[in-house]
């Protein structure tokens, strides 16, 4: 009986070979399958909670009652993004009192890696700091 | 010690101290440490006596913040 029972579990393995195929191909794409799905779902129908002051007052709830969830307004594309804020030396003195300090570079003739180049460089850096305009800060 | 720089509030010119005035881009052999590019502990010790501690009081606009 053990070579019946063999044969009848290849049978029906022959006969679930082409839902075990497609099942594998299913669970191959679907990561790729759901994520476009999940962006074109983002971008049609993305929805957020109203940013800033609501154009209406929210509704008073009856008293004794929870408050009235706000309906979340509809959006067809994403936030949009926050104003860009130009950090500069001036501007982190207004956020926070700092007094911001700048030291020259030493003099490294000599030194192993030494070159006219990067002489020049530190040339121009210090020269940088020592007299930079503030609005390059 | 130049304090005046526009950039900041104020700056410690570190080149100007330890150059060697013969040999404006080399370490004045007194504060070489041999390598040519650390300064030696009396290079150091020049390097923050060069510091004026008047930046770091509590009104540093008595520098250069109180030009602009």
């Amino acid at each position: 009986m053990i070579g019946a029972d063999w044969l009848a579990r290849a049978r029906l393995a022959s006969k679930c070979l082409p839902a075990i195929v497609v099942a594998a191909t299913l669970l191959a794409v679907y990561p790729t399958l759901a994520q476009q799905a999940g962006a074109e779902r983002w971008v049609g129908t993305w929805t957020t909670a109203p940013v800033g002051r609501p154009q209406n007052p929210p509704m008073p709830a009856p008293p004794g009652r929870p408050p009235i969830p706000q309906t979340p307004q509809r959006q067809s594309g994403p936030p949009a993004p926050a104003p860009f804020l130009h950090v500069n030396n001036q501007t982190l003195r207004q956020i926070v009192r700092v007094s911001i300090g700048g030291a020259t570079l030493t003099p490294f003739e000599g030194a192993a890696y030494f070159t006219t180049v990067g002489e020049g460089k530190r040339q121009a850096v210090n020269q940088w700091i020592r007299r930079a305009p503030p609005t390059t800060g | 010690m130049d304090t005046t720089s526009a950039a900041y509030d104020g700056v410690i010119d570190f080149d100007a101290v330890t150059r060697d005035p013969a040999q404006p881009t080399r370490f004045l052999p007194l504060y070489d440490s041999g390598d040519h590019l650390h300064p030696s502990d009396a290079g150091y010790r020049a390097m923050a006596d060069a510091i004026d501690l008047a930046l770091f009081s509590s009104r540093p606009a008595t520098t250069q913040a109180a030009s602009r």
